[in-house]
């Protein structure tokens, strides 16, 4: 558990170096935030960089010799990636509904259900930050960021067809329309069986992985 | 127990035609093993199938007895690293780098970190950015890092490449320093082969991913001798003693194992000389390179 934070904190660490550019990145999630279906654009573009960052900064900075040097075992920097985008996701997404009430009741009726952001969205919501990063990871952590990034623009859409085609995630209904408790809680369910599934196969590839350059 | 022990070694990169293969290698604890051989000999190839960045094909890797790569995390806490390449985050402060990194290591000496940052003068530069240091200053706190949580393996790899002479002397007193007081046992990769005349008690040479020998150093350099004599002293029997020889119109130069054998042909009538490891290093990579057609 502790060498989990320690690996956590390094991740934050990573991340704070490029606060800067962060903090425009999350005024632009606040101001998608405005209408529901925004909010997806939005929270698919931060979670992209939120990703990316750490490990495109590992590769700049040959974080692996680091990583590799340090008394921590494969599975461990598997799974401090892991937690540490579960959180990002869960953050942003409470980050952005909380963005939306404000917005609605600042522009919006509260009637007008087209634009606010309920569980339900919020399940939507992490449901395709959860298949986007989960997309991502594995390839990042197997192939590194720069040879990865074709296959993780085509198996993204890919992924999003499938998404779209099996939950109907781009269906107007999909947002607007009011689930029950249970098919709200399936999503949530959904997302952390999308995570659990990646980071198997996030640890199979990264245990096989070889540092050659 | 061996610090370092390969056995039956073999990795082939499937996209060049390079292969490593060490059917024996053994790194004595408590001394300083000099890893020499140029560049694409192998070395840092060894080094990452030690730290678990690749894996062997086949044969095992050991550090202390246990395998390096199931039981990685367990070795890394005895050993300090200091490559070419370090992996700091570039825009991270010497500060930051040491608070991020300091808690994996339950022995971190911050009385140590702090000597040994002063000792390099880079005790003024805490708020400096990893990437504002100069490439000395960089391998220095790669190396304060790597000795403050008390490693029992230093591996270093190409520690003093492209350094000043200042700098490679500030480097290597302090390792000879370190091992006088913790007998720590150093693995040290260079291409700089002065380096090893000044600290090292073994020396293993490679060459394409083969080793050539790995010995003590004293007994090495006592038990070997650069010859040097006119090209009519040169019979076959005499060619044969040679590990390598150059030959010019003047005369020629040679490494030979058995000196003895050689003062017996050739008398006083040749210049005998102890060798430094750069000229063994030469002497047995040209033979290896020409094989027996050098003889010819």
């Amino acid at each position: 558990m502790a060498t989990m934070k320690r690996l956590l904190k390094l991740e934050i660490w990573k991340l704070a170096q490029y606060r800067t550019n962060l903090l425009v990145l999350l005024g632009l999630l606040i101001f998608c935030s405005v209408t529901a279906r925004s909010a997806a654009f939005g929270l698919v573009l931060t979670v992209y960089m939120l990703v990316y960052t750490p490990l495109a900064y590992d590769e700049q900075s040959k974080g692996e010799y680091l990583l590799c040097a340090l008394p921590v075992s494969r599975k461990q920097v598997v799974q401090a990636k892991y937690i540490m985008i579960a959180a990002e996701l869960a953050a942003l997404s409470l980050l952005m509904l909380g963005a939306n009430r404000i917005f609605v009741w600042a522009f919006f009726d509260w009637k007008d259900t087209q634009n606010l952001l309920g569980m339900q969205q919020l399940g939507m919501l992490l449901m395709m930050g959860a298949i986007f990063a989960g997309v991502l990871l594995p390839l990042v952590l197997r192939f590194g960021v720069l040879r990865a990034r074709i296959w993780v623009i085509i198996l993204y859409a890919v992924s999003v067809a499938v998404a779209n085609g099996t939950l109907g995630i781009f269906s107007p209904a999909a947002w607007t329309g009011t689930d029950t408790p249970l098919t709200i809680g399936w999503k949530f369910i959904g997302v952390a069986v999308v995570l659990l599934i990646s980071y198997l196969a996030a640890l199979t590839v990264y245990n096989r992985r070889e540092f050659t350059e | 127990m061996y610090a370092i022990e390969i056995k039956g070694l073999q990795k082939t990169f499937s996209k060049g035609d390079f292969t490593l293969q060490l059917p024996s290698l053994q790194v004595e604890e408590g001394y300083i093993t000099g890893f020499i051989g140029e560049n694409g000999a192998g070395k840092t190839t060894t080094i990452k199938l030690i730290l678990d960045m690749l894996f062997p094909d086949t044969g095992s890797v050991k550090v202390f007895g246990m395998d390096a790569q199931d039981e990685s995390a367990k070795i890394k806490q005895e050993i300090g690293y200091v490559g070419g390449t370090n992996g700091y985050l570039q825009g991270a402060s010497l500060w930051q780098i040491c608070k991020m990194t300091a808690p994996f290591y339950p022995n971190w000496d911050a009385q140590r970190f702090d000597m040994l940052m002063e000792k390099f003068r880079l005790d003024s530069s805490l708020n400096k950015r990893y990437k504002a240091l100069s490439d000395g200053q960089k391998k220095q706190f790669g190396l304060v890092m790597a000795l403050s949580h008390h490693p029992r393996l230093l591996l270093l790899d190409e520690p003093t490449a492209n350094l000043d002479p200042l700098v490679r002397e500030e480097i290597l007193q302090l390792i000879a320093e370190m091992m006088e007081e913790e007998r720590m046992t150093v693995f040290f990769s260079t291409h700089i082969t002065s380096d090893l005349d000044k600290v090292a008690d073994y020396v293993i040479l490679l060459d394409h991913g083969r080793m050539i020998f790995q010995k003590e150093k004293e007994g090495l350099v006592a038990g070997c001798r650069v010859v040097k004599g006119r090209n009519e002293l040169l019979s076959g029997e005499v060619a044969e003693k040679f590990v390598y020889l150059n030959r010019s119109e003047f005369g020629f130069t040679g490494l030979t194992e058995t000196p003895a054998q050689v003062y017996d042909l050739l008398g006083e009538e040749a210049v005998y000389e102890r060798p430094n490891i750069e000229e063994i290093f030469l002497y047995y990579t040209k033979r290896e390179r020409e094989g027996k057609t050098w003889r010819q």
